[in-house]
């Protein structure tokens, strides 16, 4: 049985879409059978983050209303093997589907994949119910700044109610000038309030914005920092043991030692 | 019995007690619909949204409402409140009473039963500050000096509350911003307090706060509120603080031991 990882944040627009399409993508990379499952009906972008959107036929809709069969909903993405898409209905809201179909579609999944990665909708909400209805671990995605930690705790005690302990935590967006500043958040003030493992830290990348445009996730691009986390993150997601960088400001690169003795 | 009620009650159709985590509303059974609705609005003003979500239990001794007038005090108290009527989880003094009365007791127990209903309910008494009135007693435990409290050992997350009207609370761990503690009588939280605590949440005005690190979002006393000063947030170390109501107003000081 695969891993059935759900990515959720609580905030919107803090990075999940992206994480799942650039962690999949880098799983499928490293030899992983990946299927990445878009659980926002009615608000997908999935499809469009990862390029496929002309592609999709099918959506978990169909499959649950018994149009097609799970299989042939799942687009096949053809620039790295192993890895495929099912995608959500954008006709549909989220109300059409309940927390028992998602369910069934992921353990469905799960017997033929190593990890089935489902992308939650913002909110805490139905998305939210059918987004980690399946689901045995998580991702819990936020940005350093204090509305999305907030968010953040809240999913995280919504998680935790359901018996899934398997949290683990990616800030994303951190920009070392803004917390030299002292304007952002640093990571160990995000960490003292949520208390969950730490997965990685995705540094603000300016490229993610044209990758998305253009559906070809960032992960192809090996130079770029943001890509280099989330390469490390799918390593950590597989097991191996990676250190997270010091991220200073003005060099992207670092040693891991420094950050636990320096800044705080 | 309706006269001791009354004096119980002093004068007033309900009384309205802290029990467990939740409200226990005594209605003196005799009074009309009207004094009692008028009782119960006098009883709950002032006391703020803290109670919003809370259960609450009607404890008629051993009189009976009748329907109608039942469905108007739920009416009144779910709709203006936010309380939910839930069942007596404890058999009444009077189901008590009931079992000691059967026939096939003898007199000596018949009387002893009777003193059971009579006993008046104690009532602790109130410091009374000249701004609003207090309303409600936290039950005192049977033990003389004890009180009942509650110990959560674990943090609460944003959007979490934990309610204890019927005394204080103990919390090992962090109270995140966006969780709230709310208690009857005094609040401890043995570790950070970043979110909203209430205490003295019926109207006990002298309820305290302690926390090893007082860096709360808002801060309640009774019916005060308080808000921390604006750069507040930097405090990182634990440092152990008060917060009690002083002169008409909450203020916090550092805290060493009582």
């Amino acid at each position: 049985m695969g891993k059935i990882i759900v990515t959720t944040s609580g905030k919107g627009g803090v990075g999940k879409s992206t994480s799942v399409a650039n962690i999949g993508t880098a799983l499928a990379m490293l030899g992983r059978s990946v299927v990445v499952v878009d659980a926002d009906v009615g608000l997908r972008n999935l499809d469009i983050i990862m390029g496929l959107e002309s592609r999709v036929v099918y959506t978990s809709m169909n499959v649950i209303d018994g149009e097609c069969e799970l299989e042939k909903a799942l687009v096949i993405d053809r620039r790295v093997d192993n890895l495929k898409l099912l995608a959500a209905s954008q006709r549909n809201n989220k109300t059409d589907i309940q927390p028992d179909q998602m369910k069934e579609i992921c353990l469905k999944l799960s017997e033929t994949h190593d990890f089935v990665l489902v992308d939650s909708p913002a909110g805490i909400e139905q998305g939210f119910e059918n987004a980690s209805s399946a689901a045995n671990s998580a991702l819990v995605v936020t940005t350093p700044e204090v509305s999305a930690v907030r968010d953040a705790d809240r999913i995280i005690g919504l998680l935790q109610s359901k018996d899934i302990t398997d949290l683990q935590l990616i800030i994303n967006r951190l920009n070392p000038e803004l917390v030299k500043r002292g304007d952002m958040l640093n990571q160990f003030d995000v960490l003292d309030i949520l208390s969950i493992n730490l997965i990685g830290i995705v540094p603000e990348d300016t490229d993610i914005v044209g990758a998305s445009n253009r559906g070809l996730p960032l992960i192809y691009d090996g130079t770029s920092g943001a890509a280099g986390a989330y390469q490390r993150i799918a390593r950590r997601l597989d097991g191996q043991d990676v250190p997270i960088p010091e991220f200073r400001a003005g060099s992207w690169l670092g040693n891991l030692m420094g950050k636990i003795l320096g800044n705080n | 019995m309706k006269d001791s009620a009354r004096g119980v009650f002093e004068g007033q159709a309900v009384q309205l007690k802290g029990f467990r985590d939740g409200l226990r509303l005594m209605v003196d059974g005799s009074a009309s619909i009207e004094e009692i609705e008028s009782s119960i609005r006098k009883r709950m003003s002032n006391l703020g949204d803290s109670l919003a979500g809370t259960s609450i239990v009607l404890d008629t001794g051993n009189q009976h409402l009748s329907d109608p007038d039942l469905e108007r005090i739920s009416k009144l108290i779910y709709e203006a409140y936010g309380l939910e009527i839930i069942p007596d989880p404890i058999p009444t003094k009077t189901e008590q009473a009931k079992e000691l009365f059967s026939p096939e007791r003898s007199e000596k127990k018949q009387a002893d039963a009777k003193e059971i209903i009579d006993r008046p309910i104690p009532v602790q008494e109130q410091v009374v500050l000249d701004t609003k009135p207090s309303s409600v007693d936290v039950q005192k435990h049977d033990l003389p000096g004890r009180e009942a409290t509650c110990i959560i050992r674990h943090s609460l997350r944003s959007g979490q509350v934990e309610r204890f009207f019927e005394g204080n609370i103990v919390l090992f761990g962090d109270v995140n911003p966006g969780a709230e503690v709310i208690a009857g009588g005094d609040v401890v939280i043995l570790g950070r307090l970043r979110g909203l605590a209430h205490a003295g949440a019926l109207g006990n005005v002298e309820s305290v706060i302690v926390a090893m690190n007082l860096t709360p979002t808002q801060l309640r006393i009774g019916h005060l509120i308080t808000r921390p000063p604006k750069n507040n947030f930097g405090k990182r170390k634990m440092q152990p603080e008060i917060a009690c109501i002083e002169n008409g107003s909450i203020s916090v000081k550092t805290f060493d031991g009582f």
